[in-house]
């Protein structure tokens, strides 16, 4: 079986990789681990199912491996899409089928071995200068790509604040959920009035919110609107600084159709 | 004895990764909106690009180095895009894909309706290879679509240096052809964003290069190219239209020439594959996709009506470098990198014409690149007309093939002026205008640098108005259908993950832009089912490249307004709600009194 121990390997290699893809909670490992069986395998797989007498050049083979692969994946979500759906398990299973499918033509059709007629491909000697440099490079961008990912601070960037309601109806009575989240750039301080139509006093609240942060204030109606009479309802946020200019304002009706 | 020294090709390797840093920490500096982001980043272009094609022109690198090399090349400057945008998606059709991802995700099946680019899950390619890494992972679309493109980007820089050491013989012209390729105006970014042609273009590479080594192989062994020919050719066809379209003509006109070559339809003459391409497109259009014929027709006859006005003088030429209006000009200085560079391919295409002819004349695809060059002095010429322009910029990504292998025919490796020594040195400075050129032509210039989307404030990470408003909407409105302008809708597909129009298709755009409420409005809002109204106040709202971010003080483009009436209106509906307000984004539900 020597002259067949590379899909010995790809054929193993995507069984395993499959189910430890499938099987590892840790989404980058399971990615690491399914890269080689989505963007090569079922590539390199076909192309020695079809070129059972000579493989292409070591070059080509590489780039038909990887473009086969991409165009597998492009077309096997058709048959997946209507033999169950896109799920994990069935993308898993088509994967592997496609790769052991053609892993088992490429052995049926291969001829018995011959003296080889090119030279083993031989990697290249690193020594640990190179390696230390190449390695430095990979780094870079590493660094590069750990910095696009960080948030910064941006000086010229206006801040704001966000001001919602949103009308609930559960077992306890109808009210709203009124939110205020902070997109400040310093902590904030406000003063939060909701109002139902047809009360007394509006319902206050104070708040020091931090940048990022929201405050969610839940409030039932009082009195309780009547089945097919939606009660009025708004609220108003003021900055602790101007308490007398409203800052943002919403309103609704409640109950509304949906339940918070 | 002498002290160790590292090879040039681990040099160049530590040059690229110094080079994506820097272009990282220019658009660091752009997010902090500190400066001067720019100089970093074109800084960091340079250090990419020029070592690499110092290399290539040298004699001494093997093919494989070469070919190491120009992989590097495509890499790097696709994580250049890379650290553009992470973490999430920031281009308009990326965030349509990736809500086609989602669908994906949550349904288990293709074709669910996009809302903003209706055809987009009829050409399920790219989002159905994308679902079965986030499926099977777990990972976010963001990553699985970034991780996917970059593997697509490098099956499309290495084939196409195959495909070009094929076609021409050398490896050092392949190379540097290859290199001259990766300064298309869309390589840096267009191409290279999470959109169905990044899956597609690379394929259709993939589909010459077979078609180039086919032509070489014995005759015997022909029949091995023909399954992954067909693989590449039906993948093309279910992922890109326009892709499929281009492969379809390519075939056509391979088996044409061949045919007057040879006289005889036999192969290799790929006219079978061309009548498969044909019978799969047709049947994709006819079955499947439909809707692609409306969705291309009106951009493509406005371009030629567009083309024919300016042309005949009806109306006015467009000014080349206009970006948005409000987002100021592209300097001069840029303007002037950007014309040299194409003036240099103009003199490269030039000098390359002649020898490629005499030298490859009698190979088809050959003949096929050097019309394909042609053509993108064509596309180029349809940036001066005004609805033409976007057309032209796409096709250029195509054409660019052919004059890339045209360039690298000039004798570029036989340059001799001023001096054998100083030569290389100067056609790499050429190569850097070129590169550095290509990036400013193919994407606008306020928008080269990433802006603040999320910002770092005291102990905390803040969201930019529009992000803010997404994200309160995933967590708040369950279900829910939104009218908004682009830049919101986009961001309520993804990451807001709710349904969302915007455009003037239904006219969605005028309702959320003029100041009176008209009647046909509310009954455009019903018949859609559009429950939730984003009336957002900043101009920049209907940009899909420039909306998503922070507004910054000083800069105009995000103090434009539009009248208080386009978003107060919508208070005089009866039983309207305001159910969230941040100054500037208010959303209003239009069932609020149920």
């Amino acid at each position: 079986m020597s002259e067949n121990r590379d899909l010995t390997v790809v054929a193993g290699a995507a069984v395993a990789l499959a189910a430890a893809a499938l099987a590892v909670p840790v989404e980058w490992l399971s990615l690491l681990l399914l890269a080689p069986l989505a963007f090569l395998l079922p590539g390199y797989a076909i192309v020695a199912a079809c070129f059972t007498r000579k493989p292409p050049a070591p070059p080509q083979l590489a780039a038909l491996s990887i473009a086969i692969s991409l165009a597998v994946l492009a077309l096997l979500s058709l048959p997946l899409n209507y033999l169950g759906g896109l799920t994990p398990l069935s993308w898993a299973l088509g994967l592997t089928l496609v790769t052991l499918l053609a892993c088992g033509i490429a052995v049926a059709f291969r001829p018995p071995p011959q003296p080889r007629d090119s030279a083993p491909l031989r990697l290249p000697k690193v020594g640990r200068l190179n390696a230390a440099v190449a390695l430095a490079g990979v780094l870079a961008a590493a660094a590069a790509i750990v910095l696009a990912f960080t948030p910064l601070s941006a000086s010229h960037a206006e801040g704001f604040t966000a001001l919602w309601i949103r009308p609930f109806d559960g077992p306890a009575g109808a009210g709203v959920r009124v939110g205020v989240g902070s997109e400040e750039k310093q902590p904030t301080s406000y003063r939060l009035e909701v109002h139902f139509a047809g009360s007394g006093a509006p319902i206050e609240r104070r708040l020091e919110l931090e940048p990022g942060q929201t405050s969610v204030l839940r409030a039932l109606a009082a009195p309780q609107p009547t089945p097919g009479t939606p009660r009025f309802v708004s609220a108003t946020l003021y900055l602790a600084g101007q308490p007398s200019r409203a800052y943002r304002n919403v309103y609704a009706w409640v109950p509304a159709e949906e339940s918070g | 004895m002498n002290p160790p020294r590292a090879s040039r090709f681990a040099l160049i390797l530590f040059a690229a990764g110094a080079g994506v840093l820097l272009c990282s920490v220019g658009n660091a500096l752009s997010r902090a909106t500190v400066e001067p982001a720019m100089a970093v980043y074109l800084l960091g272009l340079l250090v990419i690009g020029l070592p690499i094609f110092l290399r290539l022109l040298g004699e001494s690198a093997g093919a494989g180095e070469r070919l190491a090399l120009v992989c590097l090349l495509g890499v790097a400057l696709y994580l250049v895009k890379v650290v553009h945008d992470a973490p999430s998606f920031t281009f308009s059709d990326e965030l349509v894909h990736a809500f086609n991802v989602e669908q994906i995700r949550v349904h288990d099946h293709l074709f669910h309706q996009n809302p903003i680019l209706e055809v987009t899950p009829f050409y399920p390619g790219l989002e159905g290879a994308t679902s079965a890494l986030v499926k099977i992972t777990g990972i976010s679309s963001f990553t699985a679509g970034v991780v996917l493109v970059g593997v697509a980007r490098l099956a499309l820089i290495g084939s196409l240096f195959l495909l070009f050491e094929r076609l021409g013989g050398s490896a050092r012209t392949a190379g540097l052809a290859a290199a001259i390729y990766t300064t298309n105006f869309n390589f840096l970014f267009w191409g290279a964003q999470f959109a169905y042609e990044s899956l597609a273009l690379p394929l259709l590479i993939v589909v010459l290069l077979i078609l180039s080594e086919r032509e070489v192989s014995p005759r015997e062994t022909l029949r091995q190219w023909a399954a992954p020919l067909v693989i590449a050719i039906a993948a093309i066809v279910v992922t890109h239209h326009l892709t499929s379209y281009a492969l379809l003509v390519v075939l056509v006109l391979l088996a044409a020439v061949l045919w007057y070559f040879a006289r005889d339809f036999s192969a290799p003459n790929p006219w079978p594959f061309a009548l498969l391409a044909a019978v799969l497109v047709a049947f994709w259009l006819a079955v499947v996709a439909g809707e692609t014929v409306s969705y291309l027709s009106n951009p493509l006859s406005e371009a030629a009506e567009a083309l024919a006005n300016t042309i005949s003088g009806e109306s006015a030429p467009r000014s080349l470098f206009q970006g948005s209006s409000d987002a100021g000009p592209t300097p001069i200085g840029a303007r002037i990198v950007a014309l040299l560079g194409v003036a240099l391919l103009a003199v490269g295409w030039l000098l390359g014409l002649r020898p490629t002819w005499r030298r490859h004349r009698e190979k088809p695809l050959a003949l096929l690149f050097m019309l394909a060059s042609l053509g993108f002095f064509f596309a180029l010429a349809l940036r001066l007309a005004p609805a033409a322009w976007e057309t032209g910029n796409r096709a250029s990504e195509f054409f660019f093939i052919g004059l890339a292998f045209v360039v690298a025919g000039a004798g570029l490796d036989r340059f001799g002026w001023p001096s054998r020594r100083l030569a290389p040195l100067l056609l790499t400075v050429a190569f850097g205008v070129v590169l550095v050129g290509g990036a400013i032509s193919g994407w606008p210039w306020d928008a080269q640098l990433a802006k603040p989307l999320r910002v770092s404030a005291g102990s905390g990470t803040i969201s930019s108005p529009p992000l803010a408003l997404a994200e309160w909407a995933r967590e708040e409105v369950p279900g829910g259908r939104f009218a908004a302008p682009t830049a919101d809708a986009n961001l309520l597909l993804v990451p807001g993950e709710k349904t969302a129009m915007a455009g003037s298709n239904p006219n969605i755009e005028d309702v959320l832009t003029e100041p009176r409420l008209e009647p046909w409005q509310l009954q455009l809002l019903r018949e859609n089912d559009l429950r939730y109204v984003v009336a957002d106040r900043r101009e920049v709202s209907s940009d899909g490249l420039r909306g998503y971010f922070f507004p910054l003080s000083g800069a105009t483009s995000f103090d434009r307004l539009l009248p208080a009436g386009a978003v107060t209106k919508f208070e005089s509906v009866p039983g309207a709600a305001r159910i969230y307000s941040d100054g500037s984004i208010s959303v209003y539900d239009m069932e609020g009194k149920r």
